[in-house]
């Protein structure tokens, strides 16, 4: 028997909403070849999420969600896409799991997302921040 | 098990019985479905009720935490944008 002690990811982002946070970013219908990329990008780290989990390692929501916002971002900046979909999804996927992040400053936000794309920071490093923003409201 | 049990006669004392009423054509596809997995009809409506409930339930949240984020991070968005250009 197995039993799950430690809080997981029951919500993942899927094409649909990568479509739907687009639209409501922009004001307007995103772009389909533009949609299908991000939404490739969160795949691969969801696989690679997937990879890890399987020999039986625990990858915490916030290392999770630190692998992805550190992917998007050096995603966004290599292909001069715009960086803000990438904390938006992240926050996005917190916030449907029941880890809040709405309530962290817009200064903190700005900061966690310019450190990524200027001193790369490892996704350990950037799980800290997300779970010390999550557990200030506890 | 004896839990199991008492879980499952609650179960069936506390479903509701409704008339569903479909189209020729959804009737035959559910018929060829159920068939084909060895299911009950009634399985399979409720198990794609079940699965159609949980998407609009996912999509309402993705919905509420999307309109909670941009409004609590406007500003964070806006100089993230505005770095880009």
């Amino acid at each position: 028997m197995t039993r799950r002690l430690r809080p997981t990811l029951v919500h993942t982002i899927d094409f649909e909403d990568v479509m739907f946070v687009l639209r409501r970013l922009n004001g307007v219908d995103p772009s389909l070849t533009h949609a299908v990329r991000i939404n490739s990008e969160v795949s691969k780290v969801q696989r690679r999420i997937e990879d890890i989990s399987k020999d039986g390692t625990y990858v915490s929501v916030y290392i999770q969600a630190a692998m992805l916002l550190r992917h998007l971002t050096h995603y966004c900046l290599t292909n001069k896409s715009d960086i803000r979909i990438a904390w938006l999804l992240v926050a996005v996927l917190l916030e449907v799991n029941g880890f809040s992040v709405s309530h962290a400053s817009s200064d903190q936000i700005y900061e966690i997302v310019r450190t990524i794309s200027t001193a790369d920071p490892s996704a350990h490093q950037i799980a800290d921040v997300l779970r010390t923003i999550a557990e200030s409201l506890k | 098990m004896r839990v199991n049990a008492m879980t499952s006669r609650y179960a069936q004392a506390t479903r509701k019985a409704m008339t569903l009423r479909l189209t020729a054509g959804e009737y035959e596809a559910l018929r060829d479905r159920a068939r084909a997995e060895r299911l009950s009809m009634q399985h399979v409506v409720r198990r794609a009720l079940r699965a159609h409930l949980d998407f609009i339930s996912h999509q309402d949240k993705v919905a509420e935490a999307t309109d909670k984020i941009l409004a609590s991070h406007a500003e964070a968005l806006d100089r993230l944008g505005n770095d880009a250009t």
